[in-house]
């Protein structure tokens, strides 16, 4: 039992990238449990705009009474903080990179690389269990869902399974991890393939701040406190779930302006028109279709596209609970 | 570009290069060509390229309009900010993070956003009779529409404006007194009307999000105005009540930190009331922001992300509405 037990503890994980004027910095806070339990890890931010996930994860934090805990709940409130100051959506400002292609990290990359590393050093690499919370980016209009990873150890995948299903959103999304000499890039990724169970969670749209997506992610983070035994309570359970695979991202292949024509939920088939991408003048230039058989997740709500921007998110069905 | 003859549209781009790095500028725009005589009205979207309901707009009418049926010219600009506009970003030039609506008219040796306006303002706004400069609610903010009109203390241009914003059928209308006097405005609308070009700015549509009603508002008001300066033929669509107010102030903040509204749009609000409060990363209270004087709430901040003097509000001073 660590001597730190019943305290709940917050400050700021900082490191000096380089030369840079200013440390990088991390908000974050502890809660150790009064009883044994498991390290959970919850992190905010990844995605600095994403603001119902940072929400979340401050909530969380506050509320949590380490008197009650068992175990011990590691909060990151904001991953991306350069990002979350500069109202940028995905990317870290200092290298344009995306923090999901940043992970394992390395000191001697770039800022966003540096940052991974040391947040996994410290934080990450300590969890048991880790749950990776979104928000929907400043173009994103979504759905909720999670996403966990089916690595092939049994044991493994049912508990992340379970933390998926657990969180009380519709969409619970299986992405089969099956080539584990690669290293993911991305933080619950780079969990799942270490033999920790981690999910993603999205909960919120379009880089605003909404209470009702935040007390989605609230009520599904006390149900994987449960889930865990880490905490007393029933979970709330009150979605059916949905379950999806191959999730899909359909990618702009021109610049031009945006016009989806799908809305949030609706089944859409392979080769389905989903929107239209036209020129600045206002004249069709092509028509967008979907790839797999299922329901639009995501659809980008910015009408600027670009090469390779996401245009909209979609995964095949394979089931529903009646 | 700007050849077509009369009853003609014709579209393109006004490109330049920025001299001290030979970047382009460049600017998506159209011309229509009336059959008959009539106003030149230059219509412009994307001042801050994140406004995609203004930018939408814009698109529409260009398309829509006949240019056998027109009488006058019509000039529309598709997107000014074009930079920001591809990378999401609000309100700035990405180049210089400068705010164009603070570089008008602009300089040739200036910065990147300074130089822009030069051009635009040079071989495109400087066409106007009339001008109407669409927004449509930036990334980080809620809005209720409404309109700037500017006064300028010239009762005939100051008429002709207050004309364009109450037939642009959105329900607030500010009239904000300029001092004509002061050497510079710095924001396109602002510089055309202080030089007597009747010309006003409209928001409608919010949080960078391209909402097809939104724009449609734009349209109407568009059509309306053109009805108005009798460019087109039609009867204008008149829906709205209007309120006008006198004052259009916003809140900033006065920290770093996350800011969380307590007020919706359209609330009503005395001097001193709490509007919203200010925490720190970890969840715990540092400031309320209360509101400057007895209004309206026009615009509010939906990121939760505050530096210092970031506007949190943005509240009317209503003194008179239609019945």
């Amino acid at each position: 039992m660590s001597s730190f037990a019943g305290v709940k503890e917050k400050g700021w994980l900082e490191f000096k990238y380089r030369n840079a004027v200013e440390p990088t910095r991390f908000p974050v806070g502890t809660v150790h449990g009064v009883q044994d339990g498991p390290p959970l890890v919850v992190l905010g931010g990844m995605h600095g705009s994403e603001f119902c996930g940072i929400e979340a994860a401050i909530r969380l934090f506050k509320e949590i009474d380490p008197a009650k805990l068992k175990g011990t709940l590691k909060v990151g409130m904001i991953y991306n903080l350069p990002a979350f100051i500069n109202n940028l959506g995905f990317l870290v400002p200092h290298d344009g990179k995306n923090p999901m292609s940043t992970f394992p990290g390395t000191p001697m990359g770039t800022y966003g690389e540096a940052m991974a590393y040391y947040f996994d050093q410290t934080i990450l690499s300590t969890a048991d269990y880790f749950v990776e919370l979104h928000g929907g980016d400043i173009p994103e209009a979504l759905t909720p869902f999670t996403i966990y990873h089916e690595t092939g150890d049994p044991h493994q995948d049912a508990a992340a399974k379970s933390m998926s299903m657990g969180y009380n959103v519709p969409y619970v999304i299986g992405e089969k991890m099956t080539d584990l000499q690669k290293v993911p890039n991305y933080a619950f990724g780079l969990c799942a393939w270490r033999g920790t169970p981690g999910i993603l969670c999205e909960s919120g749209q379009q880089g605003i701040l909404d209470e009702h997506w935040v007390n989605v992610h609230l009520t599904g983070l006390r149900n994987t406190l449960i889930g865990l035994g880490m905490m007393e309570g029933t979970p709330v359970m009150t979605v059916k779930h949905t379950f999806l695979e191959e999730y899909t991202a359909v990618r702009s292949e021109i610049e031009g302006m945006w016009y989806p024509s799908v809305k949030l939920n609706e089944m859409v088939k392979p080769g389905q028109v989903v929107g239209v991408l036209r020129d600045y003048h206002g004249q069709d230039v092509m028509e967008v279709k979907a790839k797999v058989e299922g329901p639009v997740t995501v659809i980008r709500t910015s009408s600027n596209a670009r090469v390779n921007s996401v245009l909209i998110e979609h995964g095949k069905f394979v089931g529903a609970e009646e | 570009m700007f050849t077509a003859q009369k009853g003609m549209k014709e579209k393109g781009w006004l490109e330049y290069k920025y001299p001290q790095t030979n970047e382009a500028i460049r600017f998506p725009v159209g011309v229509a060509k009336g059959a008959q005589d009539g106003p030149t009205l230059v219509v412009l979207g994307g001042m801050h390229g994140s406004e995609y309901c203004g930018i939408e707009g814009a698109i529409r009418l260009f398309n829509w309009v006949n240019p056998s049926k027109l009488r006058g010219t019509l000039y529309v600009g598709m997107i000014y900010n074009f930079p920001a506009f591809k990378t999401n970003m609000g309100f700035v030039v990405p180049q210089d993070g400068i705010n164009p609506g603070r570089t008008f008219p602009g300089k040739a040796d200036g910065a990147f956003s300074e130089v822009m306006a030069y051009h635009f303002w040079n071989d495109f706004l400087s066409k106007a009779d009339y001008y109407v400069e669409l927004h449509g609610g930036d990334i980080p903010e809620a809005l209720t529409q409404f309109v700037y009109s500017p006064q300028i203390g010239d009762e005939k241009v100051d008429a002709q404006i207050r004309m364009m914003a109450d037939v642009y059928n959105i329900p607030i209308i500010v009239r904000r007194k300029i001092d004509i006097k002061s050497p510079t405005f710095r924001s396109a609308f602002v510089e055309m009307a202080a030089r007597g070009i009747p010309s006003i700015l409209t928001e409608s549509g919010q949080q960078g999000i391209l909402n097809l009603d939104d724009a449609e508002v734009h349209v109407t008001g568009l059509k309306n105005i053109m009805m108005h300066l009798d460019m087109i033929d039609g009867s204008i669509t008149n829906t709205v009540k209007r309120m006008y107010s006198e004052e259009h102030l916003a809140v900033r903040s006065e920290h770093i930190g996350m800011w969380y509204p307590s007020v919706s749009l359209g609330d009503w609000k005395k001097d001193g009331e709490i509007v919203g409060e200010i925490r720190d990363y970890f969840g715990d209270h540092i400031a309320d922001v209360k509101a400057p004087f007895d209004g309206h709430v026009t615009v509010i901040r939906t990121s939760p992300n505050t530096a210092v003097s970031n506007v949190l509000i943005e509240m009317d001073r209503i003194t008179s509405k239609e019945e």
